[in-house]
């Protein structure tokens, strides 16, 4: 029937009035429910929600896990997390992130590509500052007291298992065995050992290669890598000179 | 209680002697002859008159704000919330409003019509604090206890959109005027039904002030009995009338940003948003004094707290309604008020002549 | 002649509303002279009190400044302005600027 052909008839006024009967005895209902019981409401101030174990609130920190490898800073989506200077006690001078809440949008990233578990999810969502400084949380700052769940670990498969039909395995996160791993490309490299200095964990040996160099004497040294050690945080790739490193991914 | 207005002159006559005792204490000549003017008749008249509204006013605007609570605790109840939370249960959230509206800058708009924009609210207040004084609370608390009061009340009510249409108009806003246009269509449209219960209720009653509407109705029967129809027909128009959802289309939120007050700021607008609550206060009152019996009831309590708790109990419907229902368009709420509204007062006004006549009552 | 109480204030009331229905008609804008005749409205109302009449001046109350002003109100709203001789505040913005111009 089309729309122009409706016509009211009488009954269609009996029918009005019948609907405003029924939502008049619903809203009723309801509200002897919310008075007998009590509203679906919460007093926030006073009561809070019960937040789930997995809940994502801001970023927290557990410095001594921290490595300084800069993935979290890589990984975050709306780019609140920099890796500033920081003394630390025992390791000196070192690289930690520092994370504006004011731009988090909580998502759990950085904790996700945590290799060490140093990045953790806290379940706090209370951060409202007088003011934007007061929302740029600092390494001490954004320490929090560590609990088991608060850590991100996820499990994923292989596309090229998929793919191929075969068994497909789940690998938990940070196994060393499927991780993407740098490749070196032998012939640009000028053996200067920045990557090796820059390496946060230590995966990058400078190896001899049996080589000598004709001019000095004395042997060519190449990087080699430690997969077992490496976190995959491409600070050698952005560092080396030549850009003779690159990263190759595990598909 | 015994009588206000006596208990109030027996007041001003003991403080006008003692502040001319003070006065003559003075033995300056003057002083004495003003002292003596002060305890004549007429000024003592005044004075308690004047005792009488400021207590009255005060008194009925505390309810008045009583009725917002209301609202605002049971609408929250109905929605599955719990409505404010300031202070004793959610009371002082009003207080709170208030003083945050009085602190507001008053603004006008630029081009519009200074003098009628400031004359049309203040014409729209002034007619619903009038109205506060036209509904007694009992025989004995009244501002005004004349053969006419409910035509008094009504005539009074008559200058609600003719203001609002010049406050609508003088905005240069067309929200505004659109929605001074709707108030004026739909007042006028709800003013007829409601009217025409009225006279139901003085034809059978035979009176048109309260305290004879209310002894009528003490000797015989609760009207709500015989002119169910018309009882009935009141609500609605009075919900209408008081422009409350599903009637509010005068202030529609969604469509006008704040209907024909949209342009008012700081306690003018306070004071309008507040007057829309007295105003239903006020329609209720009438429904309590017209079908319910006003403050008649057993002698357990006063009068007047019978008085209140029927209103309360009539507030308590208009808010359930409310709750439930949706705005109704424009076209809707005038063929309702033309063709269903007035018919059933129509009948409902013959059924209180054919009863007169039948000498049922 | 007496002056007493109640013929001043007829005096003064009366002159009041005389003085309205004037101004509805020396009035430029027309929703302002239904302003002044809803003045004028009441003002006869309060020449009914003087003449012991409270229900008249209550029903011209009702029927009058609640019904018939705002017919009147609803008129002019749905009325082109065109149709009543052009816009006044477009030709009283236009002197204006024909008196900035000649200065």
């Amino acid at each position: 029937m089309r729309i122009e052909e409706r016509r009211y008839t009488k009954a269609d006024h009996f029918r009005a009035t019948g609907y405003i009967l029924k939502t008049m005895q619903v809203t009723f209902k309801g509200a002897i429910r919310a008075t007998k019981h009590r509203p679906c409401t919460i007093l926030y101030p006073w009561e809070k929600l019960l937040y789930p174990d997995n809940y994502r609130g801001r970023p927290g920190i557990v410095l001594e896990r921290c490595i300084g490898c800069g993935r979290c800073a890589k990984e975050c989506p709306n780019q609140c997390i920099e890796m500033i200077d920081f003394q630390d006690a025992e390791k000196g001078k070192v690289k930690r992130p520092q994370v504006n809440v004011g731009r988090c949008m909580m998502c759990g990233n950085c904790a996700e590509a945590c290799p060490t578990n140093a990045m953790i999810v806290t379940p706090e969502f209370e951060l409202a500052s007088y003011s934007r400084g007061g929302l740029i949380f600092d390494p001490v700052k954004l320490q929090h007291p560590h609990k088991p769940g608060y850590e991100v670990n996820y499990e994923f498969a292989l596309l090229s298992e998929m793919k191929s039909g075969g068994e497909v395995k789940t690998y938990a996160k940070n196994d060393t065995t499927v991780h993407d791993t740098i490749v070196l490309d032998g012939s640009k490299c000028i053996s200067c050992s920045r990557c090796a200095k820059t390496c946060p964990a230590g995966a990058i040996e400078m190896a001899d290669t049996g080589e000598v160099n004709p001019k000095t004497k004395k042997p060519i040294k190449q990087p080699k890598f430690d997969n077992a050690k490496c976190v995959v945080c491409e600070q050698c790739v952005d560092v080396c000179p030549k850009s003779c490193l690159s990263v190759k991914e595990v598909l | 209680m015994s009588n206000l207005y006596i208990e109030l002159t027996n007041f001003t006559e003991w403080l006008l002697g003692l502040v001319a005792s003070i006065l003559d204490w003075t033995k300056l000549g003057f002083l004495s002859d003003f002292g003596e003017w002060l305890q004549t008749a007429p000024v003592v008249d005044f004075v308690s008159t004047l005792l009488v509204v400021a207590i009255f006013l005060i008194t009925a605007m505390m309810f008045g704000l009583c009725f917002i609570w209301q609202e605002r605790k049971f609408l929250g109840r109905f929605m599955d919330r719990r409505g404010t939370q300031v202070g004793f249960l959610g009371f002082f959230q009003n207080f709170a409003d208030g003083i945050k509206v009085i602190l507001k800058e008053h603004i006008v708009p630029k081009d519009s019509d200074h003098r009628l924009f400031e004359l049309a609210i203040f014409a729209y207040l002034a007619s619903t604090f009038m109205l506060f004084g036209c509904i007694p609370f009992s025989d004995n608390f009244y501002v005004i206890n004349v053969n006419l009061a409910v035509l008094l009340g009504v005539a009074i009510f008559a200058f609600g959109p003719f203001s609002i249409l010049i406050g609508g108009w003088s905005s240069n806003n067309k929200f505004t005027l659109i929605g001074g246009m709707r108030a004026a269509a739909q007042l006028i449209a709800l003013e007829i039904p409601l009217l025409l219960c009225i006279v139901s209720v003085v034809v059978m009653t035979g009176d048109l002030s309260f305290v004879g509407i209310v002894a009528w109705q003490e000797q015989n029967i609760w009207l709500i009995v015989p002119l169910c129809i018309g009882a009935l027909t009141f609500f609605i128009a009075a919900i209408g009338e008081s422009e409350r959802i599903p009637f509010d289309l005068p202030e529609a939120e969604a469509e006008l940003v704040e209907g024909w007050a949209t342009e008012y700021g700081d306690v003018r607008w306070g004071l309008q948003m507040a007057s829309d609550y007295f105003r239903a206060y006020i329609l209720s009152g009438l429904f309590t004094m017209l079908f319910l019996g006003g403050w008649a009831g057993p002698e357990f309590i006063w009068a007047e707290a019978w008085y209140l708790a029927k209103t309360f109990i009539v507030f308590f419907f208009f808010i359930w309604v409310r709750a439930a229902t949706v705005r109704i368009r424009t076209d809707q709420i005038l063929k309702m008020g033309w063709r269903r509204l007035l018919p059933m007062a129509v009948i409902n006004l013959l059924i209180a002549v054919a009863l007169k006549v039948a000498g049922v009552f | 002649m007496i002056l007493d109480g109640t013929t001043l204030f007829f005096l003064i009331f009366g002159a009041l509303t005389v003085g309205c229905a004037a101004m509805v008609v020396i009035s430029k804008e027309i929703v302002r002279s239904v302003v002044w005749l809803a003045a004028t409205f009441v003002g006869v109302g309060i020449l009914y009190i003087f003449l012991n009449s409270e229900y008249l001046f209550l029903i011209q109350l009702l029927v009058y400044v609640g019904a018939i002003n705002v017919l009147i109100l609803f008129g002019i709203m749905l009325t082109k302005r065109r149709m009543v001789g052009g816009d006044a505040c477009e030709e009283y913005e236009q002197s204006i600027v024909k008196r900035r111009r000649s200065k």
